[in-house]
């Protein structure tokens, strides 16, 4: 009966009042609007798109906005707006997908290393300051071009080139969870290890590994929309915003809303998940002043 | 005139996010000119804090809401910032708690003791140079002329201590405030620095006050012990008068509550319950929830600060005619 | 000394992760699907179309390995471009043959290099006063503003900076030429979208280090000293709060490298980063395992640098 009174007063303290601090952060509340906004627009892109990415209307090439073509035409009269929510929705799925992938090498490099601890923990440490160490864009782009272009392999290697700080959060927790002292002592008194598991240990190490997720959607976009810009991403005309904004660029100087609308809606798609990120991370972790 | 410092009516009031808290709410003492006054209490008593205000060092959401302090001749809390900053560091000099981070970590300690000296332009470079390896060696530092262009980290926690004290004494304070300088060391190290102290009393008959928790200490160092709870005076008294017959029940408390040898077994007795919140105190007199001697009146009414002997106030509504009646 | 032999421990480390880079990068090489090398490429280079008997073929892929080096097995062909490597001495590409790689690194080394260093001297030079500015007036309007484009500056890729920047002075105002690395005129773009990323890191971070310092101790000790806010300010605070800085400098460097890449393509600036896209678009394995090796090289080396600057600056660590 205590164990239950207890159980109910852990889970709003934690889980709720981290929401609450939140919710008091303005931007990161109208991030968070935006991005599910944006997440629904993109399950539903096929049938809210109103043309198809890849038609090309050869008698309309270069339009500026109109109430035919909302966002205006490219070079080969496709339609800039629907292209654009494509390349928004290949955008998130690299971004999810990316972080699904670290957290996946993450967890399995980091419990193995915290778990066994000795030589494999120091072999395997070597190797993801190895990483830390590498520049990571590079890697991503010698891994493309070994895997070859296509949404699938970027995500994947945006997600081999990521998992080093994942792993880190990792080992630290299950190293925490190995010794923890208060895990024998609540053992000791018959308390269950998921209970232990769940109302003390989670709390505290899925706050972090939170924060790092968040922050790596971004971080996957911009590596998915650099790599596009530089030729080395999705091929066409399946569209990116990378591959957009380098197209456009050309021809910049007289149709400048080839290149307006996707840097739009790009910057705007990376400070909202900015802003959600740093939200997370105040309220997460309570101690934050500055 | 026989006092240095007179302090009357000091506020200080904290301003956070549950509300205000009054860390000093109406304090009034005075030091005199070679006087040691000790001031004692438990932790969140506002004993730092009525000092720091003394030199406008609080913090950010603090503010002197009422008082004065009258330090020879002049209200310290009126002074502007550079009256103010020629007052700190030589007339009146404060030795942190905490050695550790009290000094800048990567700033050679002969530096960090020449500092108020040619701030306040009392000496020549080379001239202060000087008095820094001297004071290194008066606060007992061995190898002080080498020791001087060390940093912080290469002495121990002691010595760290010492080093405060000579950059406290540095430009030769009227007046010497120090803040539980003893309570981060080891119990061998505390005499020594307690010594120190003395004998710098001795020699230079600088005024010294004097902060802590532990009683025992203020009975043994101090020429006037003040006693402060929850941000107010409970009683101030000469030691030797203090001694003979503390009246306050938390005085009484505190000096029932500590250790001693000759004891018999069974007689440790703390004193029941935490120190209250400052945001919102008790009711009438704030020690009431744990004082045993509790009456009505306790809970209603302030007990007033008065005088109930030559030089000895207290604030409790037991004390009559100079006696605790419970 | 202690700081000797931490150096040549760095040294060590470094030797070895490139070397773990390299290999890496062969592997990887070796691993992607088909040859070694792109057929395709390899004639379209060779100024020939596929009218070739599969004899002929044969012939011409032959000739290509040997000249290559490519008919050894692979860790053999990795100990002969890694003995090689640390001479700087890396043989011909494939796109170009004529012009050994070292040459064509030697040639653009320094743009990037300068362009590298131009950046980062803006992002030092006006990052850490924004930042000592905006924590000397916090809670501001400064302070706010400042650090609200700091923010964007820190979030927004260092290409999506330089096109923005195109978009507004080359496009609208018509102020700066788009592209080029000839005259100063078009030097300003490039380095201002490489080096803003890093400035505004360096300037939130020089923020909240400074905060941080001025919440404590020794600060209020200075003050009961009777120290003025400027005494205390620059000789206790200051010296204190940038020495966290030099930490962050190393990664924002490598951020800096890799930021070059885009800049460079975007820009047409004919430095290294151009070099590597150039390699990477046309499967030119050499010159992208080189490439690799030199930006490699330049970030960890420029990492190390400023971990002796650190060890210099802060007092306690040459004593450990």
């Amino acid at each position: 009966m205590e164990v239950a009174i207890n159980r109910k007063v852990k889970r709003t303290s934690y889980w709720s009042s981290a929401w609450r601090r939140f919710k008091r952060n303005k931007m990161a509340v109208a991030g968070l609007i935006y991005i599910i906004i944006i997440i629904i627009v993109s399950i539903f892109t096929p049938w809210i798109a109103p043309y198809p990415y890849d038609e090309p209307h050869y008698a309309h090439t270069f339009e500026k906005p109109s109430a035919k073509f909302w966002w205006g035409t490219d070079d080969l009269g496709r339609d800039m707006f629907s292209r654009n929510l494509y390349a928004m929705r290949n955008a998130l799925l690299v971004g999810f997908g990316s972080q699904i992938v670290v957290l996946i090498i993450g967890v399995i490099i980091g419990s193995i290393a915290g778990y066994r601890g000795g030589l494999v923990d120091t072999l395997l440490m070597r190797i993801t300051d190895i990483m830390y160490a590498f520049p990571t864009f590079l890697f991503n782009v010698i891994l493309v071009t070994v895997m070859g272009r296509g949404l699938f392999t970027i995500l994947v290697a945006v997600g081999l080139t990521g998992w080093a700080g994942m792993a880190r959060l990792i080992r630290g927790m299950v190293m925490y969870l190995k010794h923890a002292e208060f895990v024998e002592a609540a053992r000791a008194l018959g308390a269950k290890e998921s209970y232990i598991i769940r109302k003390y240990i989670l709390p505290n190490m899925l706050g972090p590994i939170i924060v790092s997720l968040a922050f790596g959607i971004p971080n996957g976009i911009w590596i998915e929309a650099g790599l596009a810009l530089i030729g080395m991403g999705v091929r066409p005309p399946m569209p990116s915003w990378g591959n957009m904004i380098g197209a456009g660029i050309g021809y910049i100087m007289a149709f400048p809303h080839m290149v307006v609308f996707p840097v739009l809606t790009f910057a705007l798609t990376l400070l909202a998940f900015t802003y959600v990120g740093d939200g997370l991370r105040d309220a997460l972790n309570p101690r934050s002043e500055v | 005139m026989a006092e240095l410092l007179i302090v009357n009516n000091l506020k200080t009031y904290f301003d956070r996010y549950d509300g205000v808290v009054k860390a000093v709410d109406g304090i009034s003492y005075k030091v005199n000119y070679g006087e040691t006054l000790a001031i004692v209490g438990e932790s969140g008593s506002g004993k730092t804090v009525s000092v720091l205000s003394l030199l406008r060092l609080i913090k950010r959401n603090g503010r002197i809401v009422d008082g004065e302090a009258i330090f020879d001749g002049k209200d310290l809390l009126k002074l502007n910032k550079e009256e103010l900053r020629q007052v700190r560091g030589k007339d009146i000099s404060i030795v942190f708690q905490d050695p550790m981070t009290s000094l800048n970590p990567i700033m050679r300690v002969g530096i960090q003791i020449m500092e108020p000296i040619l701030w306040h332009r009392v000496m020549s470079d080379k001239e202060a140079r000087e008095r820094a390896i001297e004071l290194l060696r008066l606060v007992g530092i061995p190898e002080y002329k080498t020791r001087v262009w060390d940093y912080p980290f290469q002495f121990s926690g002691g010595m760290r201590q010492r080093v405060m004290i000579a950059i406290a004494l540095a430009c030769n304070p009227k007046l010497v405030i120090a803040d539980e300088p003893t309570t981060a060391l080891d119990v061998t190290v505390r005499a020594q620095i307690l010594n120190l102290l003395s004998d710098m009393k001795e020699e230079f008959k600088t005024s010294v006050i004097f902060i802590t928790h532990d009683i025992t200490l203020a009975m043994n160092f101090a020429d006037t012990i003040m006693v402060m709870y929850a941000g107010k005076i409970a009683e101030y008294a000469s030691a030797e008068k203090f001694i003979r017959n503390p009246l306050h029940p938390y005085s009484q408390g505190l000096i029932s509550s500590t250790l001693d040898i000759n004891a018999k077994e069974g007689t440790l007795r703390p004193i029941p319950g935490n120190p209250p919140s400052l945001v919102n105190p008790p009711s009438g007199c704030r020690f009431h929830p744990r004082c045993s001697y509790a009456q009505d009146i306790c809970r209603e009414v302030e007990p007033e600060y008065k005088e109930v002997e030559d030089g000895h106030f207290v604030a409790c509504h037991l004390v009559k005619g100079g006696k605790f009646n419970a | 000394m202690g700081l000797i032999k931490y150096i040549i421990r760095r040294l060590f480390t470094i030797f070895v992760s490139i070397i773990v880079v390299i290999i890496i990068t062969y592997v990887l090489m070796w691993l992607a699907p088909g040859d070694f090398f792109n057929i395709a490429q390899f004639q379209a280079s060779a100024g020939k179309v596929a009218t070739l008997t599969p004899e002929q073929l044969q012939v011409l892929i032959k000739g290509f390995e040997e000249k290559y080096g490519l008919n050894v097995p692979l860790w053999k062909q990795i100990w002969n471009y890694l003995k090689d490597a640390f001479r700087f001495k890396f043989g011909p590409s494939f796109s170009n043959p004529n012009e050994p790689i070292e040459v064509q690194i030697a040639r653009r080394f320094p743009v990037t290099f300068t362009l590298a260093i131009l950046s980062m001297a803006l992002a030092v030079l006006i990052g850490i006063p924004l930042g000592i500015i905006a924590a000397l007036k916090r809670n501001t309007w400064i302070d706010y503003i400042s650090m609200f484009f700091s923010m964007l500056g820190s979030i927004i890729p260092a290409y999506l900076i330089g096109v923005i920047m195109v978009l507004v002075f080359s496009v609208w105002l018509r102020w700066l030429p788009s592209s080029g690395w000839e005259s100063p005129k078009q030097m300003i773009m490039p380095v201002i979208a490489v080096g803003l990323g890093p400035m505004a890191v360096i300037a939130r971070f020089m923020r909240s280090s400074l905060l941080d310092v001025l919440n404590q101790d020794y600060i209020r000790t200075a003050y009961a000293k009777g120290g003025t806010d400027r005494a205390v300010i620059m000789r206790h605070a200051l010296r204190n709060s940038l020495i966290p800085i030099v930490t962050i400098i190393g990664p924002q460097l490598a951020f800096l490298f890799t930021g070059t890449v885009w800049i460079e393509n975007l820009f047409r600036v004919p430095g290294l980063g151009q070099l590597f896209v150039n390699a990477a678009s046309m499967r030119d394995y050499p010159l992208l395992v080189t490439s690799t090796f030199i930006l490699s090289l330049s970030v960890m080396s420029m990492n190390l640098l400023v971990d002796i600057i650190y060890a210099f600056l802060d007092p306690r660590i040459k004593y450990e």
